[in-house]
């Protein structure tokens, strides 16, 4: 389990998180959701413990981040952070960095094995395993972050942006089926920030939506559509939750069309 | 069965089959047997073509030189791609990915070893045969890739919260340039210095991801005291910079005389005493000493006055009468007697110790060093006003009260 304990963090003097307190059960799958420059990738940071919050604080199965070097060592072997950019040594094959990978959260050399060479078959990457990353491209690049967190095995998987990147649309889908069976059937916790509704709709337990670094609406996609006062698709309920003018100016837009 | 067949292809693999990450990019080799084989096949093939036997000679000794060029340039190079291509502080990526792994020292690094293994032996005695066949010391190879690989080591324990075998690595060049006519005792130095630089690597990245314990959050942090500019810099309640331990200005002496000996040694400056010299030499030797101490000297009283306005100036003491302002004044006792000591040293240690000017030059530099960084008055000790001379108001509050007033039970 994910808790966010009154987290405020800001840059400078420019404030991107205040006072978020969320809670992620364990086998959930949750999305972080908001504009750009909001926060998403900050609050996936402080969670991840790439980023120190000026106040607040997050535990994870009990253990708080940056509290003792136990607590924190107990914290990486559960949690994987996948983020938006991720790091691949230019030299390395991307078998080479999912075996890497695999080693490193210590899965079993048999298992590992097995289940490398099933990702990057999933992930239409098998013709091109033993290139180095340095050819690859970004789509491709992308394919072999998400085997190689993919191959981890971690029970707490925090993907900032998992589906942006140039990831084509078999990668899509493989990666939802992935995510969905490994909440569903291996009670993985996942957390990810995506800016793309469709892909929430679908694949999240909860949403959780930041405007200006505040959570405006932390629920299911059917319970944000209570809170945003109507029906409609989660865009619509989010743009009604983030931006509650977009609608009138789309109206304002087309209605001058009609006039003119 | 599976299982069986997976482990040992794995444990071959990281054994006997070198990984690919861990050789050296294949332009690179290419680029070493272009430049190592290239000219002697051309002048070989132009030998035979022309039948001009006395290509034999001149060409082929500056050939060989050049090889030996080469090589030495691939000892080089290999000593600092080992651990540029390895270390988490100088692959760029590396330290921020492995921070957000469960890795620990206990298990190997993630993409192949810092210190050298069996496999570096390889790429070593292949660059010792190319050496030895140009007429390059068997030893100088394996030498040269340790010197190039201990001084970034150093480097990077700095970095990585080892800081003692660091300072220790760091005695390692000048002795290293000392030994160089003798290659094979220069190798059992690196030798010896790399069993420090294994230990300190050891330790570095068992502190790994290298956070002070008492680390502070970026944005709690005291603003730096140059920020506030003179003389807010001085009022401010801003802890003062610590003073540094007499140890380490001791030890910082030391290390700069032994670089200074290192590299006099290595350019062939005599380090016994010179049968010829006589009392002019010694009068040579505190002029020398004298221009470098007034440097020094002025150095440590600029490294105390700039910024700071004097509280009298030259004109006000002469309208006062009051020439030496002892409060004051005794800032430059220091940089005085860092002068003194410069001009004195050099001649003292000639006249008294008969050594040659490369060992004068260092103990000069030593003794010199030592004063300019340890005498006294520290920094915060010296300043009239500010956090550093006046402890802040709270605790002169409970430093008048009796004890056991206003502490709670």
């Amino acid at each position: 389990m994910i808790r966010v304990n009154n987290v405020t963090h800001h840059y400078g003097v420019r404030p991107v998180l205040r006072d978020v307190s969320l809670t992620v059960r364990r086998g959930e799958l949750v999305a972080l959701m908001g504009p750009n420059g909001m926060g998403k990738s900050t609050l996936m940071g402080v969670i991840a413990g790439t980023l120190w919050p000026v106040s607040g604080s997050v535990d994870i199965n009990g253990w708080r981040r940056r509290a003792t070097e136990g607590e924190e060592l107990a914290i990486r072997k559960l949690v994987l952070y996948l983020p938006a950019d991720p790091w691949i040594p230019r030299s390395f094959t991307a078998r080479q960095w999912v075996l890497t990978m695999g080693r490193v959260y210590g899965v079993e050399d048999a298992r590992l094995f097995d289940h490398a060479e099933r990702l990057l078959e999933l992930f239409d990457l098998s013709k091109q395993s033993d290139s180095p990353v340095s050819s690859f491209s970004s789509g491709q690049k992308k394919k072999a972050a998400l085997c190689a967190a993919l191959v981890a095995e971690a029970p707490v998987m925090l993907l900032d942006e998992p589906f942006s990147g140039g990831l084509d649309p078999s990668g899509i889908l493989a990666l939802k089926r992935v995510l969905r069976h490994r909440v569903d059937k291996e009670d993985a916790t996942v957390v990810m920030a995506t800016p793309v509704p469709e892909l929430v709709e679908e694949l999240a337990d909860r949403v959780a939506v930041l405007r200006e670094g505040r959570l405006v609406g932390y629920d299911s996609v059917e319970g944000l559509r209570q809170l945003a006062g109507g029906g409609g698709s989660l865009d619509e309920v989010y743009e009604r939750l983030v931006n509650p003018q977009v609608m009138s100016r789309i109206e304002d837009y087309f209605g001058a069309e009609r006039r003119a | 069965m599976k299982r069986l067949t997976l482990v040992p292809m794995s444990l071959l693999q990281r054994w006997l089959v070198p990984p690919r990450q861990f050789l050296v990019p294949a332009v690179l080799v290419a680029l070493f047997l272009t430049l190592y084989f290239g000219p002697e096949l051309a002048l070989e093939a132009l030998r035979r073509w022309f039948h001009a036997p006395e290509l034999r000679y001149g060409p082929w000794q500056d050939l060989r030189e050049f090889q030996a060029k080469v090589v030495l340039g691939a000892c080089a190079l290999y000593g600092l791609f080992r651990i540029f291509q390895f270390h988490p502080v100088t692959r760029p990526g590396y330290k921020p990915w492995l921070e957000q792994t469960p890795w620990t020292v206990r298990q190997p690094l993630p993409l192949g070893p810092v210190h050298l293994v069996l496999r570096d032996a390889l790429a070593i005695a292949g660059l010792t045969a190319c050496g030895a066949r140009v007429g390059v010391h068997w030893a100088l190879p394996a030498a040269l890739v340790g010197m190039v690989y201990l001084v970034v080591l150093m480097v990077t324990l700095l970095v990585g919260h080892a800081p003692k075998h660091a300072i220790v690595l760091a005695f390692g060049p000048p002795l290293f340039a000392i030994l160089a006519n003798q290659p094979a005792w220069m190798l059992a130095a690196v030798g010896a210095f790399y069993c420090i630089g294994y230990a300190g690597l050891r330790q570095s990245l068992a502190k790994f991801p290298w956070r002070d314990p008492d680390e502070v959050h970026p944005s709690l942090m005291p603003p730096k005291a140059l920020s506030l500019g003179w003389p807010l810099k001085w009022v401010a309640p801003i802890p003062p910079d610590k003073p540094v331990p007499a140890s380490i200005g001791f030890l910082v002496a030391l290390l700069v005389a032994w670089w200074l000996l290192g590299l006099m040694v290595f350019s062939g400056v005599p380090v016994g005493p010179d049968p010829h010299a006589d009392r002019l030499e010694i009068l040579r030797l505190m002029a020398g000493g004298a221009c470098c101490g007034l440097f020094a000297a002025v150095i440590r009283a600029v490294g105390y006055l700039v910024g700071t306005a004097p509280p009298l100036g030259t004109l006000g003491r002469l309208r006062t009468g009051r020439l030496v302002i002892p409060e004051y004044d005794h800032v430059l006792v220091a940089p005085a007697m860092v002068w003194l000591l410069a001009t004195v040293t050099p001649g003292a240690a000639f006249y008294f110790l008969h050594v040659g000017s490369a060992a004068n030059a260092a103990i000069s530099v030593f003794v010199v060093l030592s004063a300019a960084i340890n005498l006294a008055p520290t920094m915060a000790a010296w300043r009239l006003t500010g956090a550093g001379s006046h402890p802040a108001p709270a605790v002169v509050g409970r430093e008048r009260q009796p004890k056991g007033v206003g502490q709670e039970a």
